[in-house]
């Protein structure tokens, strides 16, 4: 399994070079801050923007640009240079993966058992109220754009604290100016207020699709011979449910979130914007903004880094949940 | 502890805030246009700019201003760290010679100093006096030191640093020596022979200081040019444990906030009330609003929309006030497509855009006082204000005068097309704009719809890259900003005077350029005010820039927090950040 692990891996880095020099060239043509620097008045000085073009390598040809980074990349592990000169890229990209990890992973965790409860619920009780209301719900937190849901969650949280003269929620952030002056029970409820709001909102948009899909997985599988026969044979309904239904239905739900989580780093562009989390989103603004090449470099690997390695997890997870799979 | 009715009660809310949020994002409101400038609190600002939310305070508590952006560097003499949040964001740390007050006067810190004279006028010698007691936060006076490694942070010259990234070398590239006296107390600043740099004030005011001493300190040989480099880099990249000002910085949590307390050792007239100032970084505009409301900021000036404007008004117990500032939105030709070279057709085509109605349609939705600008260089307000631009007839809309002027020189509208003299359709212009700037695209439709009927043909462009996009010239139109400032001379040369870096759109005129530099050359204010509106109005006759009008500012706060008040020049309302305070009873 590790060195089935270990493939995967090294398949995915010329999948990362093929992308990175897409983003790479992409955004070189997209054109290069130096020229920003003209418009401000006064201009910026002409030596000023030679400097800054030689530092950032702009004064070289875009082959040995690129050539230039990954070589530093892979030698020293130095991603380059921001156009931003105080900015370390590696260190804002560690800083702000786990701002972002911490916030996916909870939604993730929590639209998961969401999905998975309402899936199989609404598949085991189909047509009745229940699946009708379930339904409604996914439906409804399909069709709400993220950014609204995130203001709607905002408005609610600022008028549930009004009305109680409580500050339970916050809406800006992921700590409290003042966080480091708390005790360890004033650093979990800040932390805590902090993050409810951006994850229930990361959640619901997560949970609306994957709980569609826990149902039809749910559906197919209950109406499947190996279920009838298990039935027939005389085994109790919730141990047919759980020791073989929904395990077997739980494989596409695996695949799905494995597949999603490139989306869920881009949802979380949204809500990290909404609630001004300094997350990897945000990260991505800021990069494309400044016309950072270097920095969305960073951003690209460290993101499909992140896609490839849920990929793996995901088919890990395979094996356990179905038997009958293994790695060679 | 929570009650049980309580909870209910916020349940109630919660539902009622979403119901309300689905209906105000469900329909148009006519309230933009109800609200007002400001309101109590803010409402004597556009008498007394200087005085108004005045007040004594009492000791104690924090105040929460929001920020619109993060910022990287720490010295905010670079091109990097020269933002208007990171000058905001340290304005109580950096001293400064002089700082503007809201209506737009320069005044001398005399926390900092006792005088800055103009004592020579060739060559230009400036003196600075320092405050004996005015000191840095470790103990160490203030002296000529700083002002010595400030120039050569700032000057460009190779020499003084051999790769600093000033934002700006103007003013700083002409300066001959920098002597100290008195204990470096007195700084004797000379200009090179024959040279003038009228915006003086500007230098050391716009910035600021920054400690030589901790240079040496960290070992970094401030008389070589690598030391100087060194130095610069060192105090971009350090979160400042220093202060020259009221406030010293307690903790930095890097892109979400910074906290300041009181710098003990402050020596000016007015010490802090408060025990912290918070800066928090908000990057979207759609937080701040909630944020208010959540009292997770306390006040913010940000560039205002009608959602921030409503909003304000709408929160309770939050003062607001929409200012006028000293960005303005302007068209420009470009004198190089030839058609535009002729001056009859410029005279034309601002003669039929009408520029009122183009501010009703954009800022004059949440601004009820904005309105046309009549000069390229002053601000209504200023002494120096000369409305230029109204005696042309542009900017009225007037199709009919813009038609005579074409056919008086010549061109003919047939089939709703416009034809030269020589009977050549001109071809349609393209008029650029920002991307993502609906105010800007709003103007650019308008304009299109006015120049229809004089037979001129637009095609709307957007512009990811403005820099790129003005410095090459790219456009035949173009609409942007500039950011003006009380100190004018500098700007005026930069973007009228031939071949400068400013006049991106190529006009050129002896006259204009002769009055303009003479304008800012001129260490006498007066007459360089003088100069700088007569070329004004050669300039405006020959229809090269529009004015369309000041961008507006907003200001808003808690009322029960003195002592805040707009500032819509770069100092900002930041800067009386010391008197800043809760309201005493």
């Amino acid at each position: 399994m590790i060195a089935y692990a270990v493939r995967r891996l090294l398949i995915g880095i010329p999948v990362l070079i093929a992308a990175s020099i897409f983003v790479f060239a992409i955004a070189s043509f997209s054109g290069n801050p130096i020229d920003d620097m003209e418009a401000r008045n006064p201009p910026v000085p002409l030596e000023t923007r030679q400097l800054e073009a030689h530092r950032l390598g702009l004064d070289k040809p875009l082959v040995e640009r690129y050539v230039s980074w990954l070589g530093n990349l892979v030698l020293h592990g130095d991603f380059g240079q921001s156009t931003e000169k105080t900015i370390n890229i590696g260190d804002q990209l560690g800083d702000r993966l786990w701002v972002t990890l911490r916030l996916v992973f909870v939604a993730m965790l929590l639209a998961v058992i969401l999905a998975v409860i309402s899936g199989v619920l609404s598949a085991v009780k189909q047509y009745s109220k229940i699946d009708y209301g379930f339904t409604f719900v996914g439906f409804l937190a399909l069709s709400i754009p993220s950014f609204w849901l995130a203001l709607l969650l905002k408005e609610a949280g600022v008028a549930y604290n009004q009305s109680t003269g409580s500050q339970v929620f916050y809406t800006l952030g992921d700590k409290d100016y003042n966080h480091d002056t708390f005790d360890t029970w004033g650093k979990i409820t800040d932390i805590a207020g902090h993050m409810v709001l951006p994850t229930i909102s990361l959640t619901l948009i997560t949970y609306a699709a994957w709980s569609r899909y826990q149902r039809s997985a749910m559906l197919e599988v209950l109406n499947s011979d190996y279920v009838r026969l298990a039935r027939s044979k005389g085994l109790r309904r919730r141990q047919v449910m759980v020791r073989h239904a929904l395990r077997t239905a739980l494989i596409p739900l695996a695949t799905i979130t494995a597949v999603d989580i490139g989306g869920i780093f881009g949802g979380a562009v949204i809500t990290e914007t909404v609630f001004n989390w300094s997350g990897m989103g945000t990260y991505l603004l800021e990069s494309v903004t400044r016309r950072d090449v270097n920095s969305l470099l960073g951003w690209l690997l460290v993101s499909g880094l992140v896609v490839i390695v849920f990929n793996i997890i995901a088919d890990l997870l395979y094996a356990v949940l179905d038997p009958r799979i293994r790695y060679e | 502890m929570r009650t049980r009715s309580k909870g209910l009660t916020g349940l109630i809310a919660v539902a009622a805030a979403s119901l309300l949020t689905l209906t105000a994002c469900g329909g148009g409101s006519e309230s933009n246009k109800e609200t007002p400038t400001s309101n109590a609190g803010f409402a004597d600002c556009e008498k007394s700019p200087n005085t108004c939310n005045s007040g004594n305070t009492k000791p104690g508590g924090e105040y929460i201003f929001g920020l619109e952006q993060s910022f990287t560097s720490w010295n905010i003499t670079t091109e990097e760290g020269n933002t208007l949040v990171a000058s905001q964001a340290l304005s109580g740390i950096i001293p400064q010679v002089f700082k503007s007050d809201p209506s737009g006067e320069l005044q001398l810190n005399s926390d900092l100093l006792t005088s800055a004279e103009l004592t020579n006028q060739n060559p230009q010698t400036v003196v600075y006096k320092i405050k004996a007691d005015a000191v840095w936060s470790d103990g160490t006076g203030i002296s000529a030191e700083d002002f010595i490694f400030m120039w050569k942070m700032n000057s460009g010259k190779k020499e003084h640093c051999s790769e600093c990234t000033p934002a700006s070398t103007s003013g700083w590239d002409l300066i001959k020596s920098i002597v100290g006296s008195d204990n470096g107390k007195t700084v004797t600043v000379t200009f090179e022979d024959g040279k003038t740099y009228a915006d003086w004030k500007g230098l050391y005011s716009t910035d600021g200081l920054y400690p030589a001493h901790l240079a040496t300190k960290q070992g970094f040989d401030l008389n070589k040019p690598e030391g100087v480099n060194s130095a610069s880099n060192w105090f971009s990249e350090t979160v400042p444990t220093w202060s020259g000002g009221p406030l010293l910085i307690d903790t930095f949590n890097k892109d979400q906030s910074l906290v300041l307390k009181k710098n003990d050792k402050w020596y000016g007239k007015v010490k802090p009330s408060l025990d912290k100032v918070v800066f928090k970084f908000i990057i979207d505009q759609g937080s701040v609003i909630p944020a208010l409301r959540n009292k997770e900021i306390t006040g913010m000036s940000p560039q205002p929309n009608a959602a921030l404007v409503n909003g304000a008004a709408e929160t309770p117990g939050v003062i607001y006030r929409i200012g006028h500032g000293y960005q303005w939105e302007h068209l420009d030709l470009n004198l190089k497509n030839k058609y535009l070279a002729d001056v009859a057709l410029r005279q034309a085509i601002f003669t039929a855009i009408n520029v009122k109605s183009v501010i009703d349609k954009t800022y004059g939705v949440f601004d009820k006082a904005a309105k046309p600008l009549g000069s390229h260089n002053f601000f209504p307000g200023d002494p120096n204000y000369k409305d230029v631009v109204t005696p042309t007839g542009q900017g009225s809309g007037d199709v009919e005068k813009a038609k005579k002027i074409l056919t008086d020189a010549g061109y003919k509208i047939e089939g709703g097309k416009l034809l030269t003299k020589t009977g050549e359709a001109v071809p349609a212009m393209r008029f650029r704009h920002t991307k993502g700037n609906q105010l800007r695209a709003t103007t650019a439709e308008l304009v299109q719809a006015a120049l229809k009927n004089i037979g001129l043909d637009i095609k709307i462009e957007v512009t990811e890259t403005l820099g790129k996009t003005l410095s090459t010239a790219d456009y035949d139109m173009i609409i942007f900003a500039w950011v003006g400032s009380p100190l004018y001379q500098g700007s005026a040369e930069q973007n009228w005077v031939t071949g400068n870096g400013g006049n991106y759109g190529s006009y050129s005129n002896p006259d204009v350029d002769k009055l303009t530099n003479e304008g800012a050359r001129s260490l006498d204010p007066k007459k360089a005010a003088d100069l700088i509106n007569q070329a004004n109005e050669i300039m405006a006759k020959e229809a090269y820039v529009l004015p369309l009008a000041q961008k507006p500012t907003l200001t808003f706060t808690y009322s029960d927090y003195v002592n805040i008040r707009d500032n819509a020049t770069q100092w900002s309302p930041t800067y009386n950040i010391q008197e800043w305070g809760q309201k005493a009873a």
